[in-house]
């Protein structure tokens, strides 16, 4: 496939005014292309946008392509506002969310069942993050609400989709060094 | 014991699983592999020292050394089989729950370094792009400038009427005060000296009754009536108290 540099153009012009961020099928409608064709173009975008000499990168997240400032750029936007990097997720929080990852569905009795500890503040902080979402009630004595991450939290670790995660047992190694 | 040196602290745990994971990690050995009673040992003697330096101690600790005792007493028990080397099933459950703790605690060094590298980035909000929907779109645009002028008139009329100035609305005064009762109470009570509360009544307004009824528990704890009642609900009787009488009862 020949690459026609003006389709880039169209394509970041296209992200530039959606904000939100637009699925291939989308923007494949709107300049023309086959899906596919749409597709390769991007990738060829987000590949361009890795160079130094750009400030934004392209992300895709659940089939939604979206524009956003490079996180190692942060040092820099904050010299010019002081802002809240949205950091200060604790230990705890991250272990509740690994659950939540790995084993969605889960209830709060799962996760506590796993961790030993109660762990409703965690449920509580990472639902107010938009990291993970309510799933529905378990049918158990109770009804408790069942857990699962949400586009938020694959946005958050830069994966396309949940699939991207790595298997449970490739950490293996990791612990014993 | 090599270990016994290393000084652990409450607060660098999330919990007794992760106490008990950095003890075997301390001893480099795997999970399954770990010597179930001196860990044990280590564990108790941890949480001792805790609680020796009055270190706030979460119960979830309490109740994994209560579930430790009792594995290493089922351990001390003569048992019948010959194998000693067994596991009993407590111990499975354990040393599967800290090896699927281990696992999740890996996996979530590995989401929070995800997670850290890609904060800090940021996204636009959407811009207002002024859409034509097809309709307007095709429809060609008229304006009547009487009808433009007419609607402006209208829309200014609306605004005016919801943006002047409103005197405030005169609230009624409460016509009855727990005082103006009291008042009136202690009126009656120099008069007749002992009256039924419902002769105090004048109106029968609700309000009315409501203040003459707080009047009536200000004046009974101000020691200048008494209230007599035969049962609940029944009809109060006021009582006059005499200053100088200590005898509360002159019936």
């Amino acid at each position: 496939m020949k690459i026609e540099p003006e389709i880039l153009g169209w394509l970041e012009a296209l992200l530039f005014a959606s904000g939100e961020g637009l699925t291939a099928e989308e923007m494949a409608g709107a300049i023309g292309l086959s899906k596919k064709e749409t597709e390769a173009y991007l990738e060829q975008l987000a590949e361009a946008y890795k160079q130094p000499d750009r400030g934004l990168r392209l992300v895709c997240t659940e089939k939604v392509w979206q524009l956003s400032t490079k996180p190692s750029l942060f040092p820099i936007l904050n010299q010019w506002k002081q802002m809240d990097k949205g950091h200060g997720l604790s230990h705890a929080a991250f272990e509740t969310l690994a659950i939540v990852a790995y084993r969605q569905p889960v209830t709060r009795v799962d996760i506590e069942a796993i961790r030993g500890v109660s762990s409703s503040s965690s449920i509580h902080v990472l639902l107010d993050r938009e990291l993970i979402k309510e799933a529905g009630r378990k049918d158990a004595p109770g009804r408790p609400f069942y857990y699962k991450t949400t586009p938020q939290f694959l946005k958050a670790l830069d994966m396309q989709d949940i699939s991207e995660l790595p298997d449970m047992a490739s950490f293996e190694e990791d612990s014993e060094s | 014991m090599a270990e016994q040196k290393i000084q652990y602290d409450v607060g660098d745990f999330e919990g007794p699983l992760d106490l008990l994971l950095s003890l075997i990690q301390s001893r480099q050995v795997d999970i399954y592999e770990v010597p179930i009673s001196d860990l044990i040992d280590q564990y108790l003697a941890t949480i001792d020292k805790w609680e020796r330096d009055q270190m706030e101690i979460s119960s979830e600790f309490i109740v994994m050394a209560s579930r430790l005792i009792k594995i290493k007493s089922a351990r001390l028990l003569p048992s019948s089989q010959e194998e000693t080397e067994e596991r009993t099933d407590d111990e499975a459950l354990l040393l599967k729950q800290l090896d699927v703790y281990r696992q999740v605690k890996n996996a979530s060094r590995f989401i929070e370094k995800c997670y850290q590298n890609n904060s800090g980035s940021f996204y636009r909000d959407p811009l207002y792009l002024p859409a034509l929907s097809q309709t307007d779109a095709n429809a060609k645009l008229k304006l009547d400038r009487k009808k433009l002028g007419r609607t402006y008139t209208a829309l200014m009329h609306r605004y005016q009427a919801s943006h002047t100035y409103k005197p405030m609305p005169e609230f009624p005064r409460d016509s009855y005060t727990v005082q103006t009762q009291e008042a009136v109470i202690s009126h009656y009570m120099s008069k007749f000296h002992k009256i039924p509360f419902r002769k105090v009544i004048r109106k029968g307004e609700t309000s009315e009754i409501t203040t003459s009824f707080f009047a009536v528990l200000e004046l009974y704890k101000n020691n200048v009536i008494d209230v007599l009642q035969k049962r609940n609900f029944s009809e109060m009787t006021l009582i006059e108290r005499k200053e100088d009488d200590p005898k509360q009862d002159e019936d």
